[in-house]
């Protein structure tokens, strides 16, 4: 019950205010409320500054170079509002793109690559679900261990060359259908989010583990769910991934797994779990695209890249600290 | 205080029986793997590879000793293969700025301590999740360093420099081992001895009971994220001095291996178990792992998965092992 008023704060307190400062309240205190400011205040400088921000095929690019992060953050999002984190995505990314690659080579089509990318990526996620539910060792342990792993796996199988060029079909989605793709999984997500009760399960496991067992929910079911779920989307991330870049390197998706995990900061998914958006991840993953485009158009060395990701993320769960000890009554 | 010193100090007893199991079981772990790759491996057991490969796991030993600390309360630190690739820079472009080599040395230790410190301030003035701070700073030093180098790297240090990371006494005893001894000595005693020892111990038992009897909690814990850094730092001018360039990309995936064999070592992920000797023996399996196999001449690829296998194995063995203590 808690977690449900908690986790969208749809529900605005009982008050004798006018009904528009109710719905402008509860918008405030929606957990991905910071992003969506930082993303408009972001753009309107971009906007002002700069003269190419603004064309069509600027946007457009924005929207493309955005796909495969916020498809990849999508799935650690839900990771992280079961409360567990999944750090290993970068390497599972690169498994999935090179099995897919290799399946698209020899066999061709779109149908089998998109298979087994996703298979791949949810039997690595599966994995990461069982030791970290089953076994019962703690989720960064088992996702940095998996990680490196991987990346190891990743150099094996790519026989440690770039796998070039990815026929047609199996390129098609990245290529031409990236921006409906990613459209259609976000519709598919908030209708998940407002009707499906597994989705309310994990995000009340995430919110307090301890009451939801006792409620009698399948905790360890759900978690090893949310892993099976990471690797699923980093799968068609994957496929997608490809499409774009026409190639698959044994180096393919490093480094990811930080801006994954920020895009998720950013979308306002609290690091404690439980509380959070389902589009929480979209806003996070434009919002880095948004940094990274700026940089270029502002002429910032593009070394410096990483150094912003870290200033961002550190900024993201400060405020997130910050609103959830001003908002009250939140867990620690 | 007193019920709670002699509550910690009874669970101290329990805690150190079954330490004394998991070093036993480390070192046993040792000769074995040992006489393997002295069969598998020829030229493993030769005086000349196994003191020359001791000169490789001295930095990861340096950093490992200060990350058995922050994991013991219950912290983690990801963000120290960034920092010794940071340190290096700011070692490498302070020189080459005109400052005297001495002096770079030392504004390498402080940006390793300031690291350390951006750490355990942001972890525990802010309250903010360990995991996700490193993770960020991990992104931050390193982009740090990639900018202020242009990913240009230095080189031409004078000859003396060189005598830190590549100066063996005797012929044979490489100097930075000495240097790796000392530190572990001094940093045991600390932890065995001292009340800033039991501090950290009892921090990672009961973060709260902690802080109720009246332990300066926050600056504990920060005081263990300072020494990692500055170990980062330490390890980055004996790395820097070993290869003698300083680059943007020094110690990437490092944090892998320090955290690997602080686990292996028997410090517990949750807080509040852990021995330096466990760590040192970690330590030492790891360098062993990664030598022979090299040695054995199995591809680099595998490392990586040898040691995350490794790490999920001696978590998953420490988490039953101390499940089935405490029924």
């Amino acid at each position: 019950m808690d977690a449900n008023i908690r986790n969208d704060a749809i529900k605005a307190p009982p008050s004798a205010l006018p009904r528009p400062a109710v719905a402008l309240r509860s918008f405030v205190a929606r957990p991905d409320f910071p992003a969506i400011v930082f993303l408009i205040v972001l753009s309107g400088v971009l906007l002002l500054t700069t003269s190419s921000f603004g064309s069509v095929s600027n946007i457009e690019n924005l929207l493309k170079s955005a796909v495969v992060l916020s498809i990849v953050a999508v799935g650690v999002n839900l990771v992280m509002l079961a409360g567990e984190i999944d750090i290993s995505v970068g390497s599972v990314l690169g498994l999935s793109a090179i099995c897919a690659a290799h399946v698209s080579m020899s066999v061709g089509g779109l149908l089998l690559p998109a298979v087994t990318a996703v298979v791949v990526g949810a039997l690595a996620g599966a994995l990461n679900g069982v030791l970290v539910a089953r076994v019962g060792i703690p989720s960064v342990v088992v996702t940095l261990a998996a990680l490196y792993a991987w990346r190891g796996v990743d150099m094996i199988v790519s026989g440690g060359s770039l796998i070039t060029p990815i026929p047609d079909a199996a390129a098609s989605l990245g290529k031409s259908w990236a921006i409906p793709f990613t459209l259609l999984v976000l519709v598919v997500l908030l209708i998940i989010s407002r009707n499906a009760v597994w989705y309310r399960n994990l995000v009340a496991t995430g919110n307090n583990a301890q009451a939801s067992l006792l409620a009698g929910l399948p905790i360890r079911r759900i978690r090893t769910l949310a892993f099976i779920l990471s690797g699923a989307f980093t799968g068609l991330a994957a496929l997608i991934y490809m499409g774009q870049v026409g190639g698959v390197a044994p180096t393919a998706g490093n480094g990811l797994e930080l801006q994954a995990i920020a895009a998720v900061v950013l979308g306002g998914t609290s690091i404690a779990g439980g509380r959070g958006t389902v589009t929480g991840p979209f806003l996070g993953a434009l919002i880095i695209t948004l940094v990274n485009n700026a940089m270029v158009l502002w002429r910032v060395p593009n070394l410096w890249q990483s150094a912003f990701l870290g200033v961002l993320i550190i900024a993201a769960i400060a405020i997130d600290a910050a609103r959830r000890r001003t908002q009250g009554g939140v867990k620690r | 205080m007193t019920t709670i010193t002699s509550t910690i100090s009874r669970r101290g007893n329990e805690i150190r029986n079954h330490e004394w199991i998991r070093e036993f079981a480390l070192f046993g772990l040792l000769i074995i793997l040992t006489i393997g790759f002295a069969i598998v491996a020829p030229g493993f057991l030769s005086v000349s590879n196994l003191v020359g490969t001791s000169r490789y796991f001295v930095e990861v030993g340096l950093i490992a000793l200060g990350m058995t600390l922050v994991i013991m309360t219950r912290g983690i630190d990801l963000s120290v293969g960034s920092l010794l690739g940071l340190c290096s820079i700011v070692l490498g472009f302070s020189f080459q700025a005109g400052a005297p080599l001495p002096l770079a040395i030392v504004f390498a230790l402080g940006a390793g301590l300031l690291g350390g410190l951006l750490n355990g301030w942001l972890v525990t003035s802010l309250g903010l999740d360990a995991l996700v701070v490193t993770i960020g700073t991990l992104a931050l030093f390193r982009g740090i360093a990639l900018g202020v180098s242009s990913a240009n790297a230095v080189s031409d240090f004078p000859d003396w420099f060189a005598y830190i990371g590549q100066f063996f006494i005797g012929g044979i005893v490489p100097g930075q081992l000495l240097l790796f001894i000392a530190v572990a000595i001094v940093i045991a005693v600390v932890m065995s001895f001292t009340r800033f020892g039991q501090y950290i111990k009892a921090l990672g038992l009961n973060p709260e009971t902690t802080r109720l009897s009246g332990v300066p909690v926050k600056r504990v814990a920060l005081s263990a994220y300072a020494l990692t850094g500055l170990l980062v730092g330490l390890a980055a001018v004996v790395y820097t001095s070993r290869v003698s360039t300083a680059q943007s990309n020094s110690g990437v995936g490092l944090e892998l291996e320090v955290i690997a064999a602080v686990l292996l070592g028997g410090t517990s992920i949750r807080g509040g178990r852990g021995t330096i000797i466990g760590t040192v023996l970690g330590i030492v399996i790891i360098a062993i792992l990664r030598n022979g196999l090299q040695l054995a001449g199995v591809d680099s690829s595998w490392r990586n998965i040898v040691l995350g296998l490794v790490i999920v194995v001696a978590v998953a063995v420490n988490e039953r092992l101390s499940a089935s203590k405490r029924t």
